[in-house]
């Protein structure tokens, strides 16, 4: 492994604690390892010609084509090619959980956003932030000026995950904010119920808005790995519940598959890309599956 | 249920350890904040259920374990006729055991009612079933003995001291051998046991007062030749066992297990019997031999007991041969006839030996025999001298089982019986005469009957005394004194036989008061029979006269000799008897007992020539091929000269009566047995009376009357005594019940069963299987219960 890639890794990640070098590691190391670029798609450099045809505006005729050929062509524009993003992150308490006590959920989530936010002003798209827990909380409007990662980054870096949260309410509030069809890129662990959170989502996606759900889960919520009697207390409702863990492990992991395969069967409905995540998963595979869903849309 | 280690039956307290483990030593929960909760929270009630259910399961496979293997150790036995019970009653409690398990399961996750339902009423069954057996089984058992070899026994040893039991085999005799076998059984009883030796001749027996005298009474045990059945004997055994005061009670049966030995038709009593004691233990020590050989000869049948001097007597038997080589491989043996010398100054105790007369071979018969087949061997022997002569037939071959070697027979010659045949000078008395004493025989001076022919006129004055019997041939009318005169001599004993005809003419002559005492009845009318239809019918063949047509009853051609007219008896007197009878059941033969003599009267002649002049024939029974009239009139005569001819060959077990002629016979006699024993006999009631006649072989009575008089008699086994043929185990099965008795054939096998006997069946084997299955069932449970969490881990 190149001395790069290993910045995927959200184990050694964890040991760089400014987020704008964490952000840049792990954009660096990601595209260090892909070998097609997927970046052909939205170059704001020449790509392509067109035929001319009627109703095209006469300014984007390439004139240096027409006195080659003596054929009218026509040259794609900036405007088209970029793509306003939205990171929503979702700042409920269960995001601060982590049960190895090195990288919570919502360190996790702040990793992928901040990579996500460097990769996406690279290529001079305008990135946005909208953070909520019961209802929208901070939002700071999509630039594409470098000046504004310095700000996304370190607004990112001073969010704490605190309180209760309603996904679904702060959903459609956002689905109400967003006026152009954006990229709406969701950080939550979603421990809700899901009917309204679907729904929701369906709204979201109604509104025009391609969407990308981050389902981040901790390695711990994933695979169970409690032993004997364990008495389990959630961080935000305060409920136990007691009950032998090893023999629970099987249920619990069917519960989660179940949880995690209603929200990937309803984004598929709806068309959304859905990616569930754990915190022992590198980031390359969030990161490549923003890169292939952005490719998808041109 | 005894344990031979009580003390580890505390171990089953051990169970609690599992128990505590489980409930005291649950481990307090790690308590930590887990956001999913929710996943938890949905599957949380039925997981619980199965985890305790499992947990339970486990623990009682756990509890179980230990508690079997405390059992185990504690080694329980129970008596080995309950062990089948006991093998129930674990059974029932592994399956209420399941039932419970299962109803637990259904409990907890929560079946439908019905499956519940059910579940529980088959456990209420098998509760139900499960206690009641067990409080039967625990009613019968009396486990105060079990496990305890030194209880003191109250024994019966039970010898099958049949004549079989002189089978020789490894140069022992089978008695010999349970006597062997029996001494060491007693030695080592328990000292203070009390023992009672009962044989075949199954008299009683009182318990010995030591174990030595015991032994001396084993060894005096000797074969008897009137053997009672096995049955016989072990319903006395428990007869003397119930009212004994110890607690363990044993029957040891000495036995070759031959089938003759028991009486196998009658199979329920003696199994009810033992049911009834379940106490009493009960060995069978089999000293028999597997396949046994033998040859043996069969009953002796003689052609007569009682004959005259120079007349032939035919011996006839059958050699037979059990379990030889097979078939097509023949042996070859021979029977000898011995016949003794008549002495009648012997036997005599000369010097305390019996001296005997000696006994000469007369004829020898080679037999080749093969497989088990069987020949019949005949003798005929002439010119015995007159006297009770002796004989015996000999096996030439000594074979394993010697007591049917020998067959003995004796039989008492004297002078020919003198017949007075009267008839009138017109009747041909060649009829009668040559029937029973043939012209040639007469020449040869050897037949039985010697006639003399008078006419009924000369009857008057003659004396009759000399005559054993008198046959009237179609008597005229006799005057009085005639009447008188034969009246006389039949009341005296003589035998009168009459065959009325038509000289009788006039019926009246022959119901005079004279006449009327000895005939049946009052004559009627002459009866015609129109055509050939009317013949001698006989209808049973019980009376001794007819006894000899009673094989060939249904070929007898009695059709072929009709009968036209006979005298019809409208009256009988009331102790007269009809031996035979025409086919329209008027009487054609009778029978009348008058003082000591007997007369038979014939309502037809059996002289009819077959045309007589100037009347028609009464009957056709003298026409061409008449062998049936033949024969009847010699049973006729046989049956008036030799009824009172005594029996000389006896079965061993009969009760003996000799006829004894006060005016003739001593009255006092030595009787000298087969074995050289002598004792006296006293005559009592004109009889000597003998019942103890056991012992195959001649007996011998010897007194003094006008010199020494000899007499005897012969005993002999029955060829039953040496059927060899061995009972099977379903037939003991079927007489005295399966389980209920255990089979030995050798000391160390008797040892062991009763090792069993008295230490009972022990359970540990079972238990010891039991905890294996309960620790292997525990293990999979818990690594299949445990096996999702390490798969899961990894």
């Amino acid at each position: 492994m190149s001395s790069v890639e290993k910045y995927l890794k959200p184990e050694v990640i964890n040991q760089i604690k400014r987020l704008d070098l964490r952000a840049q590691f792990v954009v660096r190391g990601f595209l260090q390892g892909l070998h097609a670029s997927p970046f052909q798609g939205f170059s704001v450099e020449f790509s392509e010609h067109r035929k001319y045809t009627a109703g095209d505006d006469p300014k984007d005729i390439d004139w240096l084509v027409f006195a080659k050929t003596d054929k009218f062509y026509v040259k794609k524009f900036e405007a088209e090619t970029n793509i306003t993003g939205y990171l929503v992150m979702d700042l409920s308490r269960s995001m601060g959980y982590t049960y190895r006590q090195d990288l919570s959920k919502f360190d996790y989530a702040i990793c992928l956003a901040a990579s996500l936010c460097y990769l996406m002003i690279h290529q001079q798209d305008p990135v946005g932030l909208i953070t909520f827990d019961q209802r929208v909380r901070d939002s700071l409007a999509p630039r594409s000026k470098r000046a504004h990662l310095g700000n996304l980054l370190s607004h990112l870096s001073r969010l704490q995950p605190a309180g209760e949260t309603d996904v679904a309410h702060s959903l459609i509030q956002i689905a109400a904010m967003l006026r152009h069809h954006s990229l709406v890129m969701i950080f939550s662990d979603l421990l809700v119920d899901t009917e309204p959170v679907i729904r929701a989502l369906r709204q979201l996606r109604h509104g025009g808005h391609d969407v990308i759900l981050f389902h981040v889960l901790d390695e711990a919520e994933v695979q169970f790995p409690f032993q004997g009697t364990v008495e389990l207390e959630d961080p935000e409702t305060q409920q136990r519940v007691r009950l032998d863990a090893d023999h629970f492990r099987r249920d619990y992991l069917q519960e989660v598959e179940a949880f995690r395969e209603t929200y990937r069967r309803a984004c598929f409905q709806s068309g959304i890309d859905y990616v569930p995540l754990d915190t022992s998963m590198p980031f390359d595979k969030a990161l490549l599956e923003y890169l292939l869903s952005r490719q998808a849309r041109f | 249920m005894a344990f031979v280690n009580l003390s580890l039956v505390l171990g089953t307290m051990l169970v609690g350890i599992p128990i505590v483990l489980h409930l005291v030593m649950r481990q307090q929960p790690k308590r930590m904040v887990f956001p999913a909760v929710r996943f938890v929270q949905r599957r949380q009630e039925s997981n619980r259920r199965t985890l305790r259910l499992r947990h339970w399961l486990l623990l009682l496979l756990r509890c179980l374990a230990v508690a079997l293997a405390a059992l185990a150790l504690a080694r329980p036995s129970v008596s080995s006729n309950l062990f089948g019970n006991w093998i129930i009653i674990a059974a029932l409690t592994l399956l209420v055991l399941l039932i419970g398990v299962l109803l637990l399961a259904g409990i907890l996750t929560r079946q439908g009612r019905l499956l519940l339902t059910s579940l529980g009423v088959v456990g209420a069954v098998a509760c139900a079933g499960l206690l009641t057996m067990l409080i039967g089984t625990l009613r019968q058992s009396d486990t105060s003995l079990i496990g305890d070899r030194q209880t003191p026994v109250a024994a019966v040893m039970v010898f099958d001291s049949s004549p079989r039991m002189q089978y020789r085999h490894a140069n022992r005799t089978r008695l010999e051998q349970a006597q062997t076998i029996a001494d060491s059984v007693v030695r080592q009883l328990p000292p203070d046991s009390q023992i009672a030796v009962l044989d075949s001749r199954a008299i009683a027996p009182v318990f010995s007062l030591d174990l030595a005298a015991a032994r001396k009474t084993i060894e005096r045990v000797r074969p008897t030749g009137v053997p009672r059945s096995l049955d016989q004997l072990l319903t006395t055994a428990l007869q003397v066992l119930d009212p004994n005061s110890l607690k363990r009670k044993e029957i040891y049966v000495y036995t070759d297990l031959t089938a003759a030995a028991w009486e196998l038709d009658d199979t329920a009593r003696l199994q009810a019997q033992f049911a009834q004691a379940a106490e009493v233990a009960l060995f069978l020590i089999d000293v028999g031999v597997e396949q046994p050989r033998n040859v043996a000869l069969g009953t002796v049948q003689l052609s007569a007991e009682t004959m005259p001097e120079n007349s032939d007597l035919v011996i006839r038997t059958t050699v037979s041969m059990t379990g030889h080589a097979a078939a097509g491989d023949a042996e070859e043996t021979a029977v000898e006839l011995w016949v003794e010398d008549y002495d009648p100054t012997l036997p005599i105790l000369r010097e305390r030996e019996v001296v005997l007369p000696t006994a000469r071979v007369l004829n020898r018969h080679e037999v080749a025999l093969s497989g088990n087949d069987s020949e019949t061997v005949e003798f005929s022997v002439r010119g015995l001298t007159k006297g009770t002569r002796h004989a015996e037939l000999r096996l030439v071959r000594q074979d394993a089982l010697p007591i049917d070697d020998r067959r003995y027979l004796t039989v008492t010659v004297c002078d020919p019986w003198f017949v007075l045949v009267v008839a009138p000078s017109d009747v041909d008395t060649s009829a009668l005469v040559e029937a029973i004493a043939p012209y040639q025989y007469r020449l040869e001076n050897r037949a039985t009957y010697v006639c003399k022919t008078i006419t009924p006129e000369e009857l008057v004055n003659h004396d009759l005394a000399e005559y054993a019997a008198v046959a009237i041939l179609d008597p005229p009318p006799l005057s009085g004194s005639s009447w008188g005169q034969l009246g006389t001599y039949v009341r005296d004993g003589g035998q009168l036989a009459l065959f009325l005809g038509h000289h009788a003419g006039d019926a009246s002559a022959f119901n005079s008061a004279d006449a009327q005492e000895l005939l049946p009845g009052r004559l009627g009318r002459q009866y015609r029979v129109a055509g050939r239809d009317e013949y001698l019918a006989p209808h049973g063949y019980e009376h001794p006269i007819l006894r000899p047509l009673r094989s060939i009853a249904t070929s007898v051609p009695w059709g072929d000799f009709p009968v036209f007219r006979y005298w019809s008896l409208p009256e009988l007197a009331n102790d007269a008897v009809v031996v035979l009878r025409f086919g329209n059941q008027h009487p054609a033969l009778l029978e009348r007992r008058v003082g000591h003599g007997t007369v038979l009267t014939m309502t037809t002649p059996i002289t009819e020539r077959e045309r007589p002049a100037g009347r028609q024939a009464w009957n056709e029974l003298a026409g061409p091929g008449d062998w049936p009239r033949f024969i009847l009139v010699n049973e006729i005569m046989r049956y008036l000269t030799q009824h009172d001819a005594g029996r000389y060959n006896y079965t061993a077990g009969q009760d003996i009566a000799l006829a004894n002629h006060p005016d003739q016979d001593p009255s006092r006699y030595l009787l000298f047995t087969p074995g050289g024993e002598t004792q006296p006999v006293q005559a009592r009631d004109d009889k000597v009376t003998i019942s103890t006649a056991e012992v195959p072989g001649v007996y011998r009575l010897k007194g003094e009357r006008d010199g020494p008089v000899t007499r005897g008699f012969a005993v002999n086994l029955p060829a039953s005594a040496s059927r060899l043929e061995r009972t099977t185990r379903e037939q003991l099965d079927a007489v005295l019940g399966a389980d209920r008795y255990q089979l030995a054939v050798n000391q160390e096998q008797l040892v062991r069963e009763q090792g069993r006997q008295r230490e009972g069946r022990e359970f540990f084997p079972f238990l010891v299987v039991l905890v294996t299955v309960t620790l292997i069932l525990e293990q999979l449970l818990a690594n299949r219960f445990y096996r999702d969490t390490d798969t899961g881990a990894s």
